[in-house]
């Protein structure tokens, strides 16, 4: 007896003494991340990867998961289609993630069939407002304003206080003029056509004439002869949809051919880095920006600086953007839901989803207006910021409510 | 038999608490992470577009842990770059590795991190990435991605690696390793 009672206390004792590093195995949650280091949209993608992992490091620096740790699983996809479907099976049957952090429009709006028949909640990157719609796609989350709404609020801040106000326009008002209108991105790219029919739906309600489209590729380092090609036309206004290199290069020929154009950008061809790249030729350019800018003043911008500093040391502070901001965003918007979904004891697919649709008027700070999404519409707000670069910095143009100035037109736009 | 066996038990026991003892009297001390070199994993020619050759390398890295106690690592990552003119880097991928290891007190792992590039895949990382720099140092992209395919055998230009992050963890919490290294080290 005595002899059974001390192998008992050895065992348990070694057991205590050589497993507590692989206790936390057992109280972790798995999360899948995709992500582009190294494809076309790698010059916003790195940052933003970054942006995740120390976020979740923050994440679990604070309690977790209603103490369960998160284990991120990020990989490298080079924003190619067939990459990001092999991975996410990997992450669905051998990781067995809980949700998964998307990337890329092309490969989301891909796997959105996937992954409502696996009822796998995916929260992404691109804000393809296909993505927003739950009869379409049921298990797809947005944290930022859907591609169609930031090119709404782009247009319309341009037109207020741009068009209605600028004295270079007066003349051309006064005549009853018509502000015209093109738009250059990459056709063959899901993310940056998604917004075209919505732009072109806002051209007419605003009164625009719109001119031809021109075909941009995300990696183009010429982009005269685009520019050439609408000079004819005259544009007051162009609206960008690719990411940043692209569209600093666009940015740079339209002013060294002299043409006299206003720039609108979608939100990520918007950034620091524009301003470095684009150099002069960035002034008085117009985007949305979903959050605050990296290192603004804002609720909690001080840990994701502080996080950056001790987990990414090797990049200069410098060099950060708002993609890491609005990683943050992601991370604790997935973090909100995965606490909701577990104290209701449901964490998983269709708890997370439930527990996604309950989050009303929430917001994580660092400039995030007030995220509500419910189980019949997936888009975070109808509230978009939009922005002016002047002298390299961004300076707020207006704030503009799309569901509040079109309220009779809002759920039309579901989707769209 | 009893007592030999009480004995036994007895040295565990205390062995192990020695061991605790040990590993809460220390501090943590952050393990060292080095690149000790870089290998072509695999290899395949290079061929012009639109034909896609994977370059297949592998990364060795030596990892030290200078405590007397076993120490996890959770995760790494590193980004690499290639030397497209004397001192001209370029990033081109962002490695991760969550696969746990634990490492012996006092002991050296060695890890082999693998990483594949795609001939269809870098000229847009360059574009995308460093299109203004390549511009101005007048390379040609598709140039220099011929060159790095057919040169890496002889490891005739640089390898970079920097922006090195490692967790580690252990009974005494939990650190970061940075690091970064070059391969040829001349």
């Amino acid at each position: 007896m005595r002899m059974k009672t001390l192998i008992r206390i050895a065992c348990s004792f070694l057991m205590a003494t050589l497993l507590p590093l692989q206790a936390g195995a057992q109280s972790e949650v798995k999360l899948g991340s995709l992500n582009d280091f190294t494809g076309p949209t790698s010059d916003v993608g790195k940052d933003a990867a970054l942006g995740i992992r120390e976020a979740v490091g923050y994440v679990n620096d604070t309690g977790g998961i209603n103490g369960k740790r998160i284990k991120l699983l990020q990989y490298d996809y080079g924003y190619r289609v067939p990459e990001a479907i092999t991975t996410y099976k990997r992450f669905r049957d051998f990781d067995k993630v809980v949700a998964v952090f998307g990337w890329g429009t092309g490969d989301t709006e891909a796997l959105a069939p996937t992954v409502a028949k696996d009822k796998l909640p995916y929260l992404s990157h691109s804000f393809s407002a296909f993505l927003a719609d739950p009869k379409k796609t049921p298990y797809n989350f947005i944290y930022g304003t859907d591609y169609s709404s930031n090119a709404r609020a782009a247009m319309t801040a341009w037109y207020d206080q741009v068009w209605l106000k600028d004295p270079r326009f007066k003349a051309e008002r006064d005549k009853g003029v018509k502000p015209r209108f093109v738009s250059f991105y990459m056709k063959a790219c899901p993310y940056c056509s998604a917004a075209i029919k919505a732009l072109n739906d806002h051209a007419a309600i605003l009164g625009f004439e719109v001119g031809p489209d021109q075909d941009v590729p995300l990696t183009a380092l010429d982009v005269k002869s685009q520019i050439i090609a609408v000079e004819g036309f005259k544009p007051h206004l162009i609206w960008h949809g690719n990411i940043v290199m692209s569209v600093a290069t666009a940015l740079k020929d339209a002013r060294a051919l002299g043409l006299k154009a206003d720039h609108i950008v979608n939100n990520w061809g918007f950034d620091e880095n524009l301003v470095k790249l684009a150099g002069p030729a960035a002034e008085g350019v117009i985007g949305p920006a979903v959050n605050a800018f990296y290192g603004e003043k804002a609720p909690l911008m001080d840990k994701v600086v502080e996080y950056a500093k001790k987990m990414t040391p090797g990049v200069p502070q410098q060099n950060r953007l708002i993609r890491t901001v609005q990683s943050w965003v992601d991370v604790l918007l997935m973090r909100e839901a995965l606490v909701r979904a577990d104290k209701a004891g449901k964490l998983n697919g269709p708890g997370i989803k439930e527990a996604f649709e309950s989050i009303r008027d929430w917001t994580p700070g660092l400039g995030r207006p007030p995220i509500t999404i419910t189980p019949t519409d997936h888009r975070p707000g109808s509230f978009v910021r939009v922005y002016r670069i002047q002298k390299g910095k961004f300076n707020l143009l207006e704030a503009v409510d799309l569901k509040k100035r079109w309220p009779e037109k809002w759920d039309m736009w579901l989707g769209y | 038999m009893r007592k030999a066996l009480l004995t036994a038990m007895m040295v565990m026991f205390l062995a192990g608490w020695s061991a605790i003892g040990e590993a809460t009297a220390a501090k943590l001390q952050t393990p060292t992470v080095e690149l000790e070199r870089v290998e072509i994993q695999s290899y395949f020619p290079y061929a012009e577009k639109p034909t896609r050759v994977p370059l297949v390398l592998a990364f060795i890295f030596r990892i030290t842990n200078p405590n007397t106690f076993m120490v996890g690592m959770e995760d790494m990552r590193f980004t690499y770059g290639f030397e497209a003119k004397p001192g001209e880097f370029f990033d081109l991928n962002t490695p991760t590795v969550f696969d746990t290891m634990y490492i012996p007190g006092k002991t050296t792992n060695q890890l082999r991190v693998v990483s594949v590039l795609d001939s269809m895949v870098v000229p847009s990382t360059l574009a995308v990435s460093s299109g203004f720099r390549v511009q101005a140092l007048e390379l040609k992209i598709p140039d220099v991605v011929k060159m790095w395919w057919e040169q890496i055998g002889d490891f005739s230009f640089g390898i970079r690696v920097t922006e090195g992050v490692a967790s580690f963890i252990s009974k005494e919490g939990g650190v970061l390793a940075t690091f970064e290294g070059k391969f040829p080290r001349k």
